[in-house]
């Protein structure tokens, strides 16, 4: 009886590896894709009910989270306390670009405090760490 | 070349695949809250860069023993390396179509990938001292 010669197709490493990249791109595009944008506030999302909860900081309060400001703009009384929350790992700071204000740095999980200038303005600030992170104190 | 790999050159590269993977970890984990800072390419998606690059060579080095994958892997884990130093003590600025990664901060989770990049450096650089004869990709 004739039997089927049998073929063994063996995969090159390079294939494999090959292979491997394309999965390994597909899932980082993917949790890029999924990923709470930086820029969003962080403090929305949706229930397992599908509801859609929106958590607001408390009065005079700054929190920090995923590298932005929530609200990106405060509006407070002139010389106002103003609690900021830092809710990331990485440190932040709330600085006035004029240095009318400054929180100092604020580690990961920690509160710093700030006092709002006496004399009425709009006054941005950043994150001396990481200044593309922009917000704004308006003082009236 | 030996038939098997020593011990030591197990230990090792599973060593640098370990501390490749943490870096691949932290560096996808961090990407989004870096989205905003960019230039012509932004800084999170330079981190999933790094993300694919991490983890194919961490597949490389455990899954081969080319030559390729060990200086492959080296240039991954030595440029993660000297990048996050870098941007850590050097205020560079824009270079080219890099944005300005400079970050005057340590917390946790970089300064553990920073330490999972050294451990796979010297890693990956001790490879030639266990002496075995490596493969190159083209080779049986």
């Amino acid at each position: 009886m004739l039997t089927q010669p049998t073929t063994i197709v063996r995969s090159r490493p390079s294939t494999i590896l090959f292979t491997m990249l394309l999965a390994v791109l597909g899932l980082v595009v993917a949790c890029g894709t999924a990923s709470n944008p930086s820029g969003g506030p962080a403090t929305s999302g949706n229930t397992p009910g599908g509801a859609v909860v929106t958590t607001t900081p408390a009065a005079n309060t700054i929190v920090i989270k995923n590298f932005a400001y929530v609200p990106p703009s405060l509006t407070v009384a002139p010389g106002t306390k103003i609690t900021v929350i830092n809710e990331d790992k990485a440190p932040h700071t709330v600085t006035a670009t004029d240095h009318s204000f400054d929180s100092g740095t604020i580690e990961g999980g920690q509160r710093g405090e700030v006092t709002a200038p006496t004399t009425p303005g709009t006054y941005p600030y950043i994150c001396t760490v990481h200044p593309y992170m922009k917000g704004t104190l308006i003082v009236q | 070349m030996s038939p098997r790999p020593s011990a030591g050159e197990l230990l090792a590269r599973v060593v640098a695949a370990a501390g490749l993977g943490y870096d691949a970890y932290a560096h996808l984990d961090l990407a989004s809250r870096f989205d905003a800072n960019t230039a012509v390419i932004s800084q999170g998606m330079l981190f999933r860069a790094e993300t694919v690059l991490a983890v194919l060579a961490a597949l490389g080095v455990l899954l081969t023993r080319w030559r390729a994958a060990v200086i492959f892997a080296l240039l991954v884990a030595g440029s993660a390396l000297g990048a996050v130093l870098l941007y850590r003590y050097v205020d560079v600025g824009v270079l080219g179509p890099l944005p300005n990664m400079y970050e005057p901060a340590w917390y946790p989770e970089k300064t553990l990938s920073a330490v999972a990049e050294a451990a796979a450096v010297l890693a990956l650089a001790a490879q030639p001292l266990f002496g075995s004869e490596w493969r190159s990709p083209g080779s049986r």
